[in-house]
């Protein structure tokens, strides 16, 4: 060969090579004021810096909601830089110290995730210092570099879709009486006027899918199944709600989602393969824990990404909950087995409107679970519960272990538990999912009333009649809402206690964010509490 | 740059007056204008002139620590951005042009070399005159070494190593061999405080050496140690003092009381220093391995020059000299002010609020001459609810990002994004040819929106917007991809990268662009009234500005008479005797003034915004109320209160008093007989200022002067004076001279320390005061049968408390009133068209607060002087049916923009008042259902650019 042909197949290796060698993707949300003038000066100042960046402007750091940064992992990045004006400096005086709050959650978030703390940073840059611009950004790409790519880039196939043609059929709507029972029980209807099921199904018979899909009231439905229960036609009004928002999210209609969408981009990355969690730090050394062995599971759920994100004073009992779960399962000789790897239960994927993920993430869940040795699921969240046992069947078949709500298991063993004497007089809040949807309304209620001196109120609607918490899978919370959280609150008042015990964690959040408003009727002065957390505390 | 962007600023750069003719409100004023050799609006600052050159020079910018061209941009953010041709390093002469290769290299023919000087006659109402200060030149005191010993430098040659931007890239090396210092020494007062024949203190100097030893440390953590050699540490602005606590926090910065003997290099070019630590009394010899000059600031070398031509004085100092000591921005000459350090050496906060200051006095003279506003443009017809028509413009800026990527691919490439219908590229997009171009494709292709990849949207969206405006598009449905600045101009040596990455802005900026909404500004016509709050000197001279400027003016006042704290005083220093309290001037004039004065009056309820307050007042001897009255801008001048001296201080004797007291006595004319059985004072300093347990944490600032003062006076009747001070803070203009002269005079003065208590001794009576002198590090005992405390500022008022709920303008946790910004704000607050002065917003002496009282009278008066204000649409927008009104937004608010507001239905929802929102978006992460939209950042619109970016990442 030539010398020149040796050359050139160098190069052409050389190229190669460099095609295989991993080239970071770097995100970074960039403050008007200082950090984009920053990222300026150092073009004014033609300083050269990684190509492995791409700014997003915002006109505050403070404008950066964790979500965002996830979304951009969802999307595939590999690391997400947040920069804004140094702390004095900010243009909207403190907005920087704003962004810095909601950092601390998105780290929070970001560790559970399992995904790398360096993949995310928060930095202060000045309008003048384009060399200090383009030390971050370097040092960065180079960390990020060393790292190799995001844990989340691989797995879900984001070209997956789901059949999005309706049978209206299927859900027998041609079957409705137009009655008007549905829209007459709907704890909805009583506080958005604008929503009815009745009428839904109507426009649906008269109008078709389009109509349906483009109707931004089938983002309120609470899928509380209040109306099923009533409805002499048999109509599985939630389920067809929830075919209607997967054609309507697949349109690309829409639909606003609570806390700007932090938990959605949480679950979205769940959908991952590559996922490796972090999420058992909250298991303290005096909880026993099973081994590869035990034959039984305990399924957490969110609440570690719910204490991240809501902070106190919704951490503390969230997590609370959980432990004393393990504590009341160690006193009745269960050492439970938990996964660090967790996967959501995709409960909210289905009501979103994403069957596809639902699958993916059902799949993914499975194979952890068939990776055990567990005959039998524990579970303190309703949802997770409700989801495995319902839904599951429907895309992967049977699991072929025992589900069992925490409150099944515990009635059954209340001879061997011994609780605290207590003058606590307390109203129990039926979840929709452990009442309506499993029939658990006297376990709970036996559970509690077995710890001496407490005093169990009902609520004016109660068990199969209980209005719902308000919310759910995270989207269309508005006055509405909060009016139908009022009514439960001032039934708790109705009821003379201070306190109100929930069994559901959505219920505990949802029920508490209730009391913390300008317009309020308890002025805070309802205590809420997890049943769980409260057992746990009152446990000898 | 907003100077540089302002329609009503004329900007004559390179140019010097030469005469100045005629009386205040009709000045001619001879400029000369030296040529630049480049044309300032060809020029689009993309630097290839400066590549091309082949001469080089020391910067002047950098103090000659780094080099430049002959054809060079100063500074990278300077203003104008165009360049310019330094003719004594240019191989070019005036007469024969040897060199072209900037002209050639130039592509918008910005260069000539014969551009010729320029002489302009303008004609002018008022003069200001900001022409700064210089460096002290320490090479003039051998003692210091500097120039000769290579790692003796000043603090403004070592600003320029610590700035990021700099030569060294914010690294800081020891001249001599380039390697970081780990033992500095920062020498304060040169050239100052009796040194170089500089009697003055330059007030700025303790504050950049505390600065630069906190920074030190993040440009170069080895540091070993820092120590600052000072006499007084003169922290007296507001939260100086605060911020030299933080130096408690780092083991690395020593304070040592002393001013340098001899300085001596060593051998290995370090420096040996020796000094008496006055604290201790030791004599040291300290190593350093860098020493910093804290040079003093000294009048411009043309100061002189200046002075004459324009007709005024210089003083003892050699700055220019004031009109009067009351009138602390004007000159000798009338029409014609000062401002910043042109007077003498001062603070940023002091001279932005002198700067305001003067425009407010200046404005008086000019009134006439003022401008129309600009009419902004309504789009006319483009549909930006249909489906989206994006039109993609890729600007080559010359050879600026054409000469790293190929254009027209990006176009091509361009042309493939959904939505895009036109796609083309341009030499400069900017110029009227691009503009036009824009223009023209808007109509040809019915384009809804408008993408243009080319510099940064920070000084180049106006420019565009404008475009959009004239071609009938809403100007916010234009955006901007920085392929510049983000990739030719920092990936030019890896093209195929700048490429991929200009690519993916561009495919980001298109997406955005998509989901981009028409927004239209909001119009609200303004009252031209000011409400001035407090009728002390600092109201009073607000209010006099404002109505000179021509509005309509209401002052009130909660007691029963005008002039505040300053009309008890018996004299003002450093003006020794006056002819006149400076309250009965101004009372005198506002009562011969139309200004509507409300004595004994509170303001009771503020509603409305920025031009359109509404107040209502209550009479404090009924419950009659008056109003509303109608106001455009609102002025705080309520002044603040004197600290009570609490049980330590023995106030409870019958021969403690307080120096406002004290001032009662003498300006009683029967001071003689009143204090006939006095023959020892002692005044002590720092009482309720300077404190962590009580009063205020930071500089009262009028204290020292005010002791030495009174010292002086009692020296003058037969008493002889002793000062107890913890640091002597005499700041103020001649304050410092005025404290040597005292010195001179036999006022003794003694430092004691927090750590020392004072002892009080005496029963009945206090006869002698004990305690530990730090700089004799012994017990010594001042026998006194005169106690006067000086007791600082401290902000108790109750009615400030009721104020701050009415105007909603946040005080700070040391009580006092917050500005925008400590520095470039400082009269303005979070609130729009409420303003601050006088000792609300910080302690300070007269002079400064008349000088603040005038620059929030010119901010007001900026405000009004436009018939309408025009709301910007980025703001945040709450959907009411999605609010819960939970109050996050309503907490979160810095402005106080969301509120709740009760609607038809009966509904409690949150709303934002438009005019108070900045638009920062800030709520809208927090509020828990996504119930506000921050326009123009939307999450749709931040979604967008996310997901179109890693469709297709280029890497």
């Amino acid at each position: 060969m030539h010398k020149e042909e040796i050359e050139i197949e160098k190069i052409k290796n050389k190229k190669q090579e460099k095609h295989k060698t991993f080239e970071p993707k770097v995100l970074v949300f960039a403050c008007n004021w200082c950090s984009y003038a920053g990222a300026d000066n150092a073009g004014v100042s033609r300083i050269p810096y990684s190509p492995n960046v791409r700014l997003l402007r915002t006109m505050c750091s403070g404008r950066v909601h964790p979500s965002h940064v996830l979304k951009a992992f969802v999307e595939g990045s590999d690391g997400v830089i947040v920069s804004g004006c140094h702390f004095g400096d900010c243009h909207y005086m403190f907005g920087n110290y704003r962004a810095e709050e909601q950092y601390k959650k998105l780290q929070e978030i970001v560790n559970l995730l399992g995904l790398d703390p360096e993949r995310i940073a928060l930095e202060w840059i000045s309008a003048a210092e384009g060399p200090r611009f383009a030390e971050v950004i370097n040092s960065f790409v180079e960390q990020i570099r060393k790292m190799g790519p995001s844990p989340f880039v691989n797995g879900y196939d984001k070209t997956l879709k789901s059949e999005n043609l309706i049978d209206l059929k299927n859900y027998k709507i041609f079957e409705c009486l137009e009655c008007g029972r549905c829209t007459g029980i709907c704890p909805v209807a009583k506080t958005h006027h604008q929503f009815s099921p009745r009428r839904i199904l109507s426009r649906g018979i008269s109008k078709g899918l389009a109509s349906l899909s483009s109707d931004q009231t089938i983002w309120s439905c609470l899928t509380c199944k209040q109306c099923e229960n009533v409805c002499p036609a048999d109509i599985p009004y939630s389920e067809m709600n929830k075919k209607v928002r997967a054609v309507s999210k697949e349109l690309n209609i829409e639909r606003t989602c609570t806390h700007g969408g932090v938990f959605e981009q949480i679950s979205n990355l769940m959908t991952r393969q590559d996922i490796k969690q972090n999420r058992l730090e909250w298991v303290s050394n005096d909880l026993k824990i099973g081994d590869a062995k035990s034959d039984t599971l305990f399924f957490t759920g969110c609440s570690p990404y719910f204490a991240a994100y809501f902070g106190e004073p919704y951490a503390d009992t969230l997590v609370g909950s959980l432990k004393s779960a393990i504590r009341l399962m160690n006193k009745i000789g269960i050492e439970p087995l938990l996964i660090k790897n967790e996967i959501c239960c995709g409960h909210d994927f289905l009501l979103r409107g994403e069957p596809e993920k639902f699958k993916t993430i059902a799949e993914l869940l499975t194979n952890q679970i068939k990776n055990t040795n567990a005959k039998r699921i524990v579970f303190t969240c309703p949802e997770c519960m409700v989801t495995l046992r319902d839904e599951y069947p429907k895309v992967i078949g049977n699991l072929g272990v025992e589900l069992i709500h925490l409150s099944e298991l515990i009635e059954s063993h209340l001879d061997e538990l011994k609780f605290e004497k207590t003058d606590f007089s307390a109203a129990y809040q039926d979840p929709c999912r452990l009442g309506r949807y499993s029939g658990l309304y006297d376990q709970p209620r036996n559970i509690l009333n077995s710890i001496e001196g407490i005093e169990l109120k009902e609520l004016y609607h109660n068990k199969k009649n209980s209005i719902c918490c308000g919310n759910t899978a995270w989207i269309s919370c508005d006055a509405g809402t909060k009016e139908l959280q009022n009514k439960k609150m001032k039934e708790v008042i109705a009821t003379g206690s201070k306190n109100l015990l929930t069994a559901c964690p959505k219920c505990f959040i949802h029920l508490t964010c209730a009391q913390d408003g300008k317009d309020e009727p308890t002025n805070g002065s309802i205590k809420i509490n997890d049943m769980w957390n409260f057992l746990g505390t009152h446990l000898q | 740059m907003d100077v540089g962007r302002h329609p009503n600023i004329e900007l004559l750069t390179l140019a010097q007056v030469t005469k100045l003719e005629g009386i205040a409100g009709n000045f001619t004023a001879t400029v000369e204008c030296k040529p630049r050799y480049v044309i300032a609006d060809k020029c689009t600052g993309c630097g290839d002139c400066t590549i091309a050159c082949p001469q080089t020079t020391l910067n002047e910018w950098d103090l000659g620590l780094a080099a430049r061209k002959a054809i060079y941009r100063p500074y990278p953010q300077a203003v104008p951005s165009a360049y310019v041709i330094d003719f004594e390093t240019c191989l070019n002469t005036e007469t024969h042009f040897v060199c072209e290769r900037c002209r050639n290299t130039c592509k918008r023919d910005a260069i000539d070399h014969d551009m010729q000087p320029e002489t302009k006659k303008l004609n002018v109402g008022s003069v200001i005159i900001a022409t700064g200060f210089e460096e002290f030149h320490p090479h003039v005191m051998k003692n210091y070494g500097y120039g000769t010993w290579q790692n003796v430098m000043t603090s403004l040659e070592f600003e320029r190593l610590l700035n990021a931007s700099g030569p060294t890239e914010g690294h800081v090396i020891r001249p001599s061999d380039k390697k970081a210092p780990k033992n500095l020494v920062f020498i304060q007062c040169v050239g100052a405080r009796g040194e170089g024949g500089r009697p003055n203190c330059s007030r700025y100097c303790c504050m950049n050496a505390v600065k630069d030893a906190l920074l030190i440390r993040q440009h170069e953590p080895d540091v070993e140690s820092c120590t600052i050699l000072y006499t007084d540490i003169r922290a007296f602005g507001k939260g100086f003092d605060r911020f030299v606590d933080r130096t408690d926090q780092e083991d690395h910065i020593k304070f040592i009381r002393g001013r340098p003997s001899k300085l001596m290099e060593l051998e290995n070019d370090d420096i040996e220093i020796f000094v008496e630590d006055t604290e201790t009394q030791k004599q040291l010899r300290m190593h350093s391995d860098l020493v910093i000059l804290s040079c003093a600031g000294i009048p411009n070398p043309g100061t002189a020059e200046l002075a004459d031509i324009l007709g005024l004085k210089t003083n003892e100092i050699g700055f220019f000299a004031i009109g009067a000591e009351e009138k602390p921005i004007e000159t000798t000459k009338r029409g014609v002010f000062i401002c910043g350090s042109a007077g003498g050496p001062q603070t940023i906060p002091d001279c932005v609020a002198q700067a305001s200051a003067a425009a407010a006095q200046a404005s008086i003279y000019v009134k006439e001459d003022k401008l129309p506003d600009p009419e902004p443009l309504i789009p006319k017809s483009i549909e930006a609810e249909a489906e989206p028509r994006i039109g993609v413009f890729i600007c080559r800026c010359g050879a600026n990002i054409g000469r790293v990527v190929k254009t027209d691919e990006l176009a091509k490439e361009a042309e493939k994004f959904p939505n895009v219908v036109y796609s083309g590229v341009a030499l400069f997009a900017c110029a009227d040819t691009g503009q036009n171009e824009i223009k023209e494709k808007i109509q040809e292709y019915n384009l809804n929106r408008v993408v243009v990849a080319a510099c940064t949207p920070r000084t180049h969206e106006p420019v565009f917007r404008q475009a959009c405006l004239e071609a009938g598009l809403n100007s916010y449905l234009l955006e901007m991809a920085n392929i510049r600045d983000q990739c030719t101009w920092v990936h030019s040596k890896a093209r195929e990268q700048a490429y991929g990455k200009s690519i993916d802005l561009i495919r980001m900026a298109v997406a955005r662009s998509a989901h981009l909404e028409q927004l239209k500004a909001t119009e609200v016509e303004t009252t031209k009234h000011v409400l001035v709050i407090g009728g002390g000197v600092a109201g009073m001279q607000a209010a006099l500005d404002s109505s000179s400027m021509g509005f309509d003016v209401t002052l009130v006042e909660n007691s029963n008479h005008l002039g505040g704290r300053v009309k008890n005083l018996h004299s003002v220093f450093p003006v020794h005797k006056m002819n006149s309290n400076p309250a009965d001037g101004l009372i005198e004039k506002i009562n011969n003034s139309n200004i509507n004065v409300l004595l004994n009056s509170q303001v009771k309820q503020i509603s409305g915004f920025v031009g359109n307050f509404e107040v209502i007042f209550k009479s404090n001897n009924g419950t009659k109320n008056l109003g509303p009255l109608k106001t455009g801008a609102i002025i705080i001048a309520i002044g603040t209160s004197l600290f009570t001296p609490s049980e330590k201080w023995n106030y409870d004797k019958p021969n403690v008093i307080t120096s406002m007291e004290l001032e009662n006595i003498l300006s009683s004319g029967d001071e003689e007989n009143q204090l006939k059985n006095s023959k020892r004072a002692v005044f002590i300093q720092c009482v309720g200022s300077r404190c962590k347990d009580e009063g205020y944490t930071g500089c009262s600032r009028y204290c020292c002067p005010t002791s030495v003062k009174q010292a002086i006076e009692l020296k003058e009747i037969g008493i002889d004076s002793t000062i107890l001070y913890r640091d002597m803070r005499m700041v103020s203009r001649g304050a410092e001279e005025y404290y040597r002269d005292a010195r001179k005079k036999g006022v003794l003065f003694l430092r004691y320390d927090l750590d020392h208590p004072l002892n009080f001794k005496g029963d009945k009576k206090i006869e002698s005061i004990s305690f530990e002198d730090t700089l004799l590090k012994r017990e010594v005992s001042v026998p006194a049968d005169l106690v006067i405390l000086a007791t600082g500022m401290v902000n108790e008022k109750e009615h400030s408390e009721t104020l701050r709920q009415l105007t909603k303008v946040p005080r700070g946790d040391d009580g006092f009133f917050l500005e925008r910004h400590p520095e470039l704000g400082p009269v303005e607050t979070c609130i729009d068209g409420v303003f601050l002065c006088g000792t609300i917003q910080a302690p300070k002496d007269i002079s400064d607060t008349l000088t603040q009282a005038s620059a929030a009278a010119a901010k007001a008066g900026e405000l009004l002087n436009k018939d309408k204000l025009y709301i910007e649409p980025t703001v945040c927008e709450v959907n009411p049916d999605l609010c819960r009104a939970c109050g996050t937004c309503v907490d979160i608010c810095e402005y106080h923009a969301p509120g709740m507001a009760i609607q038809p239905d009966g509904k409690e929802i949150a709303q934002i008042n438009k005019a108070l929102c900045k638009g920062c978006g800030t709520c809208a992460v927090w509020c828990p259902t996504n119930s506000i939209t921050a326009r123009h950042f939307t999450d749709d619109q931040i979604g967008a650019m996310i997901t179109a970016l890693f469709e297709d990442y280029h890497v």
